[in-house]
């Protein structure tokens, strides 16, 4: 059974035990049917419940630190704050030494808050205004320090959200590469603790030094006609970055790598529709009026094109590999998608439409019912208001859409007759 | 064994604090002491509160310095004594020798050298604004031979 199963039967468990339908007994005997720990579902709740309170604690710290103090000596400001920030981390090993480690992870938590509330403090006091990434990348260090030797992927996902705070606070100077080490580490210690939350993180942090390393290159060779061609990129590597992300997905199941998986396919599917539905609705040909340098061939010669060619064909490939054809067509599609924008980049709305209304049919075929119909309701949205004097364009456009689902329709229909 | 790990993680976590704490001291106890004429605004950071921004005329850089360097490049101001109050000589990218110059990096087309923020308590930061508008006033740094420069304090000009 598959761990979003697993905790939805978890939760009718408990609700069914509180309902008095099942009693103690025959809830634990199902549980332990389906190999699911009843306690630790309920732990994993309190855990949660504990990181968000530390995570407001800290955020009461900062606020206060914020308010500076001038009546208090610099001393003993930071005597204060060097001490909580002692006694947190003491603590949590004092926790970990007896056993309790759900309580020791949370105050590292809160440790590695109060480590960068001590930066801002000193930062603070003596009025340091040069460069305030350099202070945050101490933090990122710190907190990744303390992370690693606990070997826990919750902290490990909160030193790489403090690195990625960094690496984007930084753009202003520069595109900082050394933030692919602490990727690395972050994926290293994702295979040796699998977690849900930390794989989110990573695909965020990859895909955010993806788009700033392409707009970074842009600005220097298109200098005013950057914005529009750099979005159109972003848009392309944005969306094999994401299929890219749904085969990976596959592969960890086939590797056993549950949690890995189902964050990486729910995070990957949130990102390519997001993705979609922006270039459906505000890649308009009216931003390419005066530009014929967004042509394919400027996009598959440079860097961002080789990487978006193997996102596709990776795809394709693993896709193939697991015979989810279906979704291999998506990969072939994106393959020459920079062609289509780029000889018809009048019609991109229209392109990215009907990606978009394949897309949903895809994930309605794949089962994904409810993502798969508000995609396609999104794009028939969009499209009825938008269509701006184009009514012989825009109606055509419905009938491609209403043949596209249909054909889906009938093939879903053929399967179940088989069945 | 993971104790001990863990035991040397703090330690790096409480030295690193020592370590920027030494880097942001070392310029105050042994820079020499220099005045420099300032303004001001007050804006509030996310994580360090409310502070003045101080705005130096030496900040604006003058085109042939601009636009060419790459964000972050290191430029130095060598400063000059005119009647007590250190005021601009002339920017390089060699560091001047003999003379009293502050080390900054060009961000488009400013220069920071670190002496841009005061932190202070959100009243006393609004009242010290309007006092700088009526009177004007000066920064009092603390400057190292490297041209590394703190701000050890503001002086209403009487």
């Amino acid at each position: 059974m598959i761990l979003l199963n697993k905790n939805f039967l978890a939760n009718e468990l408990a609700k069914w035990r509180n309902e008095g339908l099942i009693d103690r007994v025959t809830s634990e005997k199902i549980a332990a049917r389906y190999d699911i720990d009843l306690q630790n579902i309920g732990d994993k709740k309190n855990f949660i419940l504990k990181l968000v309170a530390y995570l407001f604690l800290a955020l009461s710290l900062i606020t206060l630190v914020g308010a500076n103090w001038e009546e208090m000596p610099r001393y003993v400001r930071l005597l204060i704050i060097i001490s909580i920030l002692a006694f947190v981390n003491l603590s949590a090993l004092f926790m970990l030494k007896k056993g309790r480690e759900s309580t020791a992870i949370s105050l590292f938590f809160l440790g590695n808050f109060c480590y960068g509330i001590a930066i801002a403090l000193i930062a603070q006091i003596y009025h340091l205004g040069e460069h305030m990434p350099n202070g945050v990348l101490l933090w990122a260090v710190g907190a990744f320090v303390l992370s690693i030797s606990t070997k826990k992927s919750i902290l490990i996902t909160q030193s790489l959200a403090i690195a990625l705070l960094w690496f984007i606070m930084d753009i202003e100077l520069r595109v900082s590469h050394e933030f692919l080490i602490f990727i690395a580490i972050s994926f290293y210690m994702l295979l040796k603790d699998e977690s849900k939350a930390l794989t989110v993180m990573l695909f965020i942090s990859i895909f955010v030094y993806i788009i700033c390393n392409m707009a970074n290159l842009s600005s220097f060779e298109f200098s005013q006609f950057m914005w529009y061609i750099t979005i159109n990129q972003i848009v392309l590597i944005g969306l094999s970055y994401s299929l890219f992300g749904i085969s990976l997905s596959l592969v960890a199941q086939k590797f056993n790598k549950i949690k890995i998986a189902v964050a990486l396919r729910w995070i990957s599917l949130i990102t390519g529709i997001a993705i979609l539905l922006f270039a459906m609705s505000f890649i308009s040909h009216r931003n390419y009026d005066y530009i014929d340098l967004n042509n394919s061939l400027a996009f598959y010669g440079r860097i961002y094109g080789v990487l978006h060619i193997v996102f596709a064909t990776f795809s394709l490939i693993i896709l193939a590999q697991f015979k989810r054809y279906y979704v291999a067509i998506l990969a072939l599609f994106l393959l020459i998608l920079p062609f289509g924008v780029g000889y018809f980049f009048e019609y991109s709305n229209a392109i990215y439409s009907i990606l978009s209304v394949i897309t949903g049919a895809v994930l309605i075929k794949q089962d994904y019912l409810k993502l798969g119909l508000s995609t396609i309701f999104i794009v028939a949205n969009v499209r009825y208001f938008d269509l701006i004097g184009d009514y012989i364009g825009t109606s055509l456009l419905f009938l491609l859409f209403a043949v596209i689902v249909l054909v889906v329709s009938r093939n879903k229909k053929a399967i179940k007759n088989e069945s | 064994m993971r104790v001990k790990i863990l035991i040397s993680a703090i330690i790096f976590q409480i030295l690193s604090l020592i370590a920027m704490l030494a880097y942001a001291y070392v310029p105050i106890y042994f820079g020499k002491e220099i005045k420099v004429d300032v303004t001001l605004y007050d804006p509030r950071d996310l994580l360090r509160g409310n502070y003045v921004s101080l705005n130096y005329d030496f900040s604006a850089l003058p085109i042939k310095y601009r636009d060419l360097q790459k964000p972050g490049t290191k430029i130095y101001l060598a400063l000059k004594d005119i009647n007590g109050t250190y005021v601009k000589d002339e920017y390089s990218f060699v560091k001047p020798k003999n003379q009293i110059f502050l080390t900054g990096r060009i961000y488009g087309n400013r220069a920071k050298f670190g002496i841009e923020a005061f932190f202070m308590p959100i009243d006393k930061a609004l009242q010290i604004e309007r006092d700088i508008r009526q009177k004007g006033a000066w920064a009092i740094l603390s400057v190292m031979d490297n041209g590394s420069a703190r701000i050890k304090e503001i002086v209403l000009k009487e």
